[in-house]
C-alpha cells in the first residue's frame, strides 16, 4: 500500500517521490526488494506503536465561540501612587523578563529600574499596540497554556506610571527577581545533540537553514521531551524539530559545507515524530509529552532541525543544540498530526479580503492537544474551528493579525474533545493589496499556493489524540484518502489554468499513478518531461512504474535517463543494478551497485546486493 | 569644486587599525592633528566667512570658526573630544543616530555601509552618533567593529547633537548642509511602519532621495519624516 501517512505527517513537502519508490519496491516481490522496504516502513511501525491505553478522555463541554469575557477597562490609580518596585516590576518579571534578560531572544534586559526607565516610552508603545509580549492568538478563542498576554489593567498601569514620571519607589516593595535554570529548563538532559555551526551573513533576507546530525543512541529509546537551545537566540526566529530514520537528510546536508541545506523543503523522509508538534519560538517554555505519549527513537535516527534565521546586520554564528529526555515507559497511545492546507489559494492582485476555507470531517473521536497556523506574508486573519455533529461551533485558534515572524504552536490548557463526525475548518483571509505592508510584491501580483517565499501558504495543523491505535489507523487512512483527493484536485486545477506547468503535470501524474489511472498518469508525466526535459524526477517515476510492471527494458531506459540527468541519484543506480540482476547481467549490476555506494556509502541495500554478488549468492 | 575624500581616508585608516581590528582613524578627525593643515582649513573658512549662522554648542577654537558650519564637540571612540563637523570641503554631513542594542539600528548596518559607499565619494560625510549614555566608548568600539561601520563614530551622552538635529529615536538620520543648515531629519526609509510592523520590501528610500537632492543642489523635497525605532534614553 502507498503509505500517505508518511507524506502527510510532515511540513510542506513534495508528495512523495519517496512514497512512490516505496510502492514500487514493496510491490515487487523479489527477495532483493525486501530490504529496502525497511526504511519507509519505519514510519508505519512508528505509527502502529500505540497501545490500548487512553489518555485524557475526560469529556468536557466545548466552549462556545466568542466566549470572551466582558471587555476589560483600566481603572486609573490615584495620581502618583504607582512605583516601579511596587507596581511595574511584578508585571515585567512575569511577562517580559523570560525573554528580556541576558542570553535570551530579546535585544535588551528589562530586569532593573534603570533598564526599564530608559525605555519607558517604548514600553508603553509596544504594550499598547500589543506587539509585546508577542502572542498571536486572540483572547477568548481557544484557551492555551503559558499564554503571554497583558491585561488592560497591566497595560494601563504601565502607561500611567510612565506618564506620571516613572517613580522608582521603595526597593523592598519589589517581588524577588525571577530565577532561571541556567542551561535547560527541563533540568539535566539524558542526551544532548549539538548541530554543526552555521554562519549567517549580515545582509539579505531571512534564511531557512536545515541542520542535520545523528542522534547517538545504542538502543531503542522512548522520548518524553525534547528541549531546543537556539545557540543564538536573537537570530533564530523559529525552529522545527524533526527526525529522519533514513540517510536522505544526511546526504542532502553533506553536499554543503558546513553540512546542512537551505530552504523550506525537507526530504520526504524527515518528519515530526509521534504526531507531535515540536516547534520552538523565542520565549517558548519546554514541555514534556503527556504520560503515555512518549515517542520511540530508533538507533541510527538523524535529527533534522529546520530553522528560520533573521540577519542582524552583522555575521552571526548559530550553534543550536537539542536535549533529549527519555523514559523507560513505552507509549500507550500516539497522537496524529493533521494538517489542513489551503491548496486552492489563488489571490488576485489588489484583493484586500481574499477568503479561503478548507474542511475535513473526523472519522473517529479525537482530542485536540495543540494547534498552529502558517501562512506567508499575505495572510492576515487565520482562524480555525470545529463544527460538532449537532452544529455547535468550537473555537480552536484565531490569529487576527498574522505575523510570519512570530509563528508558533499553542497547547490547549485542556484538550478539546471532538466527537466523530466533527468538522475541522481552516478559514483564512489574505490581503494582497499595497496596504498590506508585508506584501512582498509591490505592485501586487497574482499569487498562488506554493512553497517558495514568493508564493503563499495556508496551513492549519493539529496534534490530535485518537482513542487508541485502532482509531489512529482509521484516522490516518481516512485522512490519507482526503489528502490524495485534495492534492489531485489541486494539481488538476494547476494544469487547467496553466497547461505548460511541468511540475503540476508531474505531480498529477504521480498521484494518478498511485491511484491506478495508468494511461492518464503516464500522459501527464510524459507531458511534464516534454515541458522540462532536464528534470530527472519524472523519469524516475516512470522507471519505478515500469519496474513494478515488470517492463524491464522500459524501466532501464527511464533510470538511464535519470542518471544521465542527475549522476548523483544513487537510488536510480540501485534500480539499474536490480534490473541488471533480473536479466542476469551480474557484472553490470555490480558496477551499478558500486556506483550507488560511491555516492551514498550508507546505501545498505546496494551494499547487501554487492556482498551477495561477491559471495556468489545471487541467482536469477 | 573638488570634494575632499574624507570618508575614504578614514576607511583607509580603518584598514590600518590595530591587531584587534580596532578603529584608530579618528586621529585624523581631532582638532589640529597632522592630516589637515591649518592653512587649508583657513582658506576654506575665509571662503565661507560671509554666509551662515554660527551655532555655538560648545567652546569654539578660533582656528575652527567657519560661520556656516556649527561646532559641536563630542567624544570619539578613542576618548578624544573632536568637532563633529570638522571636515574639509564637505558638501553635506549625515549624522546617523544609533544605539548598540536596538535591533532596528542593527538591521540597518548593511544599508548604512551601502549609503556611505555610494555617497561618501561624492562629498557626503557620514558619522554615527550614539546618544545613549549607557553606550560607553568601549561598547561602541565593539559595535562599530561588529557592524563594520565605515565612518567615524561619536558619543553624544549630553544630547548636544540630538537637540541640534531634533532627533528622538535610533535609528534616525539628519542631514546638515553648509550654508543651508539642517535640511532633513527622520527615517532612513519606510522599511518599518511601526515597532513590530516591518515591510517585506522597502518602497521609499527617504534618506537616499534627500541626499540625491542635496547633491543636485536642491533642498530635499521632504524635510521631516517620522522615524520608527528605539527611543533615546532621556537625560538624567
Ligand atoms: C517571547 C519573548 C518576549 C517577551 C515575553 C517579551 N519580549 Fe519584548 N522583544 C522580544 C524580541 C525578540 C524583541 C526584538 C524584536 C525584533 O527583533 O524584531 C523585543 C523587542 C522589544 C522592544 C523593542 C521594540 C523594537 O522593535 O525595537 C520593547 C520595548 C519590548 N520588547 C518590550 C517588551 C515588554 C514591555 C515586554 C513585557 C510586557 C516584552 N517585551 C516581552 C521578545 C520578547
Amino acid at each position: 500500500m502507498f503509505d500517505f501517512t508518511a507524506a502527510m505527517s510532515q511540513r510542506r513537502k513534495k508528495p512523495s517521490k519517496k512514497a512512490l519508490r516505496q510502492q514500487v519496491r514493496t510491490a515487487r516481490n523479489s527477495p532483493f526488494n525486501k530490504r529496502r522496504q525497511g526504511y519507509a516502513l519505519a514510519m508505519m511501525i512508528l505509527l502502529a506503536i500505540g497501545g490500548s491505553g487512553t489518555w485524557i478522555w475526560r469529556k468536557r463541554h466545548p466552549q462556545n465561540e466568542g466566549s470572551a469575557s466582558a471587555p476589560e477597562v483600566y481603572h486609573r490609580r490615584p495620581r502618583g501612587s504607582l512605583t516601579y518596585y511596587h507596581d511595574i516590576a511584578p508585571i515585567l518579571f512575569a511577562q517580559c523578563s523570560n525573554c528580556h534578560r541576558p542570553g535570551q531572544s530579546a535585544p535588551f534586559s528589562l530586569l532593573t529600574y534603570d533598564e526599564t526607565k530608559r525605555r519607558a516610552l517604548e514600553i508603553v508603545k509596544v504594550t499598547q499596540s500589543r506587539y509585546m509580549p508577542p502572542w498571536l492568538p486572540a483572547p477568548g478563542y481557544g484557551e492555551f497554556t503559558n499564554e503571554r498576554r497583558l491585561t488592560e489593567e497591566e497595560i494601563g498601569i504601565l502607561e500611567q506610571w510612565v506618564h506620571e514620571g516613572t517613580e522608582e519607589g521603595i526597593r523592598s516593595d519589589s517581588p524577588p527577581a525571577p530565577v532561571w535554570n541556567s542551561d535547560w529548563q527541563l533540568g539535566k538532559p539524558d542526551l544532548v545533540v549539538e548541530l554543526p555551526t552555521y554562519t549567517l551573513a549580515s545582509t539579505g533576507r531571512d534564511v531557512y537553514w536545515n541542520f542535520v546530525a545523528p542522534i547517538p543512541t545504542d538502543k531503542l529509546r522512548f522520548v518524553r521531551a525534547v528541549e531546543f537551545n537556539p545557540g543564538n537566540p536573537k537570530i533564530v526566529h523559529h525552529a522545527f524539530i524533526q527526525v529522519d530514520e533514513t540517510s536522505r537528510s544526511r546526504l542532502l546536508a553533506a553536499r554543503n559545507t558546513p553540512p546542512g541545506f537551505p530552504g523550506m523543503e525537507l526530504s520526504e523522509t524527515a518528519h515530526m515524530p509521534g504526531g507531535q508538534l515540536l516547534g520552538w519560538q523565542p520565549g517558548k517554555l519546554a514541555s514534556t509529552a503527556p504520560e503515555g505519549l512518549a515517542w520511540p527513537l530508533k538507533v541510527g535516527t538523524d535529527l533534522v532541525l529546520q530553522t528560520h534565521l533573521n540577519p542582524s546586520g552583522k555575521p552571526e554564528k548559530i550553534l543550536p543544540s537539542v536535549a533529549f529526555y527519555f523514559t523507560d515507559r513505552p507509549p500507550t497511545n500516539q497522537s496524529f498530526r493533521l494538517k489542513l492546507t489551503a491548496l486552492r489559494l489563488d489571490i488576485p492582485p489588489d484583493e484586500a479580503n481574499y477568503n479561503v476555507t478548507e474542511s475535513y470531517t473526523l472519522p473517529v473521536d479525537a482530542a485536540v492537544l495543540r494547534s498552529g497556523a502558517h501562512a506567508h506574508y499575505l495572510g492576515r486573519d487565520l482562524k480555525g474551528y470545529a463544527t460538532l455533529p449537532n452544529g455547535e461551533r468550537v473555537p480552536l485558534l484565531w490569529i487576527k493579525n498574522w505575523d510570519f515572524k512570530w509563528q508558533g504552536d499553542y497547547q490547549y490548557s485542556k484538550p478539546v474533545w471532538l466527537p466523530k463526525g466533527s468538522k475541522l475548518t481552516l478559514d483564512f483571509t489574505y490581503d494582497n493589496s499595497t496596504n498590506n505592508i508585508r506584501n512582498p510584491h509591490q505592485p501586487p501580483e497574482r499569487i498562488r499556493f506554493g512553497l517558495e517565499s514568493r508564493d503563499e501558504m495556508g496551513e492549519l495543523y493539529f496534534q490530535l489524540l485518537p482513542r487508541d491505535s485502532q482509531n489512529y489507523r482509521v484516522l490516518a487512512n481516512d485522512f490519507a484518502r482526503y489528502f490524495v483527493k485534495t492534492s489531485r484536485d489541486f494539481f488538476a486545477f494547476r494544469v487547467k489554468i496553466n497547461p505548460a506547468d511541468a511540475e503540476a503535470h508531474k505531480r498529477l501524474g504521480r498521484i494518478l499513478l498511485s491511484e491506478g489511472a495508468v494511461p492518464e498518469a503516464i500522459a501527464h508525466i510524459r507531458e511534464s518531461i516534454r515541458l522540462d526535459p532536464m528534470a530527472d524526477e519524472p523519469h524516475y517515476d516512470l522507471g519505478g512504474f515500469y519496474l513494478q510492471e515488470g517492463k524491464l527494458a522500459e524501466a532501464q531506459r527511464e533510470f538511464s535517463d535519470v542518471v544521465r540527468l542527475n549522476p548523483y541519484d544513487f537510488e536510480a543506480f540501485g534500480s539499474l543494478g536490480i534490473i541488471s540482476l533480473e536479466v542476469g547481467r551480474n557484472s553490470d549490476a555490480r558496477m551499478y551497485f558500486e556506483r550507488a555506494l560511491q555516492i551514498n556509502p550508507e546505501d545498505h541495500l546496494a551494499r547487501g546486493y554487492l556482498n551477495a554478488l561477491k559471495a556468489g549468492a545471487v541467482k536469477r | 569644486m573638488r570634494f575632499h575624500r574624507f570618508d575614504k581616508r578614514l576607511s583607509l585608516r580603518r584598514k590600518q587599525s590595530d591587531k584587534n581590528g580596532r578603529y584608530q582613524g579618528t586621529h585624523a578627525f581631532s582638532g589640529g592633528s597632522g592630516t589637515w593643515t591649518a592653512i587649508a582649513w583657513k582658506r576654506i573658512a575665509v571662503g565661507f566667512a560671509a554666509i551662515g549662522v554660527v551655532l555655538l554648542a560648545s567652546t569654539i577654537a578660533k582656528a575652527e570658526v567657519r560661520p556656516d558650519i556649527p561646532v559641536i564637540r563630542l567624544e570619539d571612540i578613542s576618548g578624544q573630544v573632536v568637532n563633529a563637523f570638522r571636515s574639509e570641503e564637505t558638501k553635506a554631513f549625515v549624522f546617523l543616530f544609533v544605539s548598540v542594542d536596538c535591533p532596528i539600528c542593527n538591521a540597518y548596518a548593511p544599508e548604512f555601509r551601502k549609503l556611505d559607499g555610494e555617497f561618501g565619494p561624492a562629498g557626503i560625510a557620514f558619522r554615527a552618533v550614539y546618544p545613549n549614555r549607557e553606550d560607553t566608548a568601549q561598547v561602541i568600539r565593539k559595535h562599530v567593529e561588529d557592524f563594520e561601520y565605515p565612518f567615524p563614530a561619536l558619543r553624544d551622552p549630553k544630547h548636544l547633537m540630538c537637540r541640534a538635529a531634533g532627533v528622538r529615536v535610533t535609528p534616525e538620520a539628519a542631514i546638515f548642509v553648509p550654508g543651508q543648515g539642517w535640511v532633513y531629519r527622520g527615517r532612513i526609509d519606510n522599511r518599518y511602519a511601526e515597532l513590530g510592523d516591518e515591510r517585506t520590501v522597502t518602497t521609499q528610500f527617504d534618506l537616499r532621495m534627500a541626499l540625491q537632492d542635496v547633491l543636485e543642489g536642491r533642498k530635499p523635497a521632504t524635510s521631516k519624516n517620522r522615524a520608527i525605532g528605539c527611543s533615546i534614553s532621556p537625560l538624567p
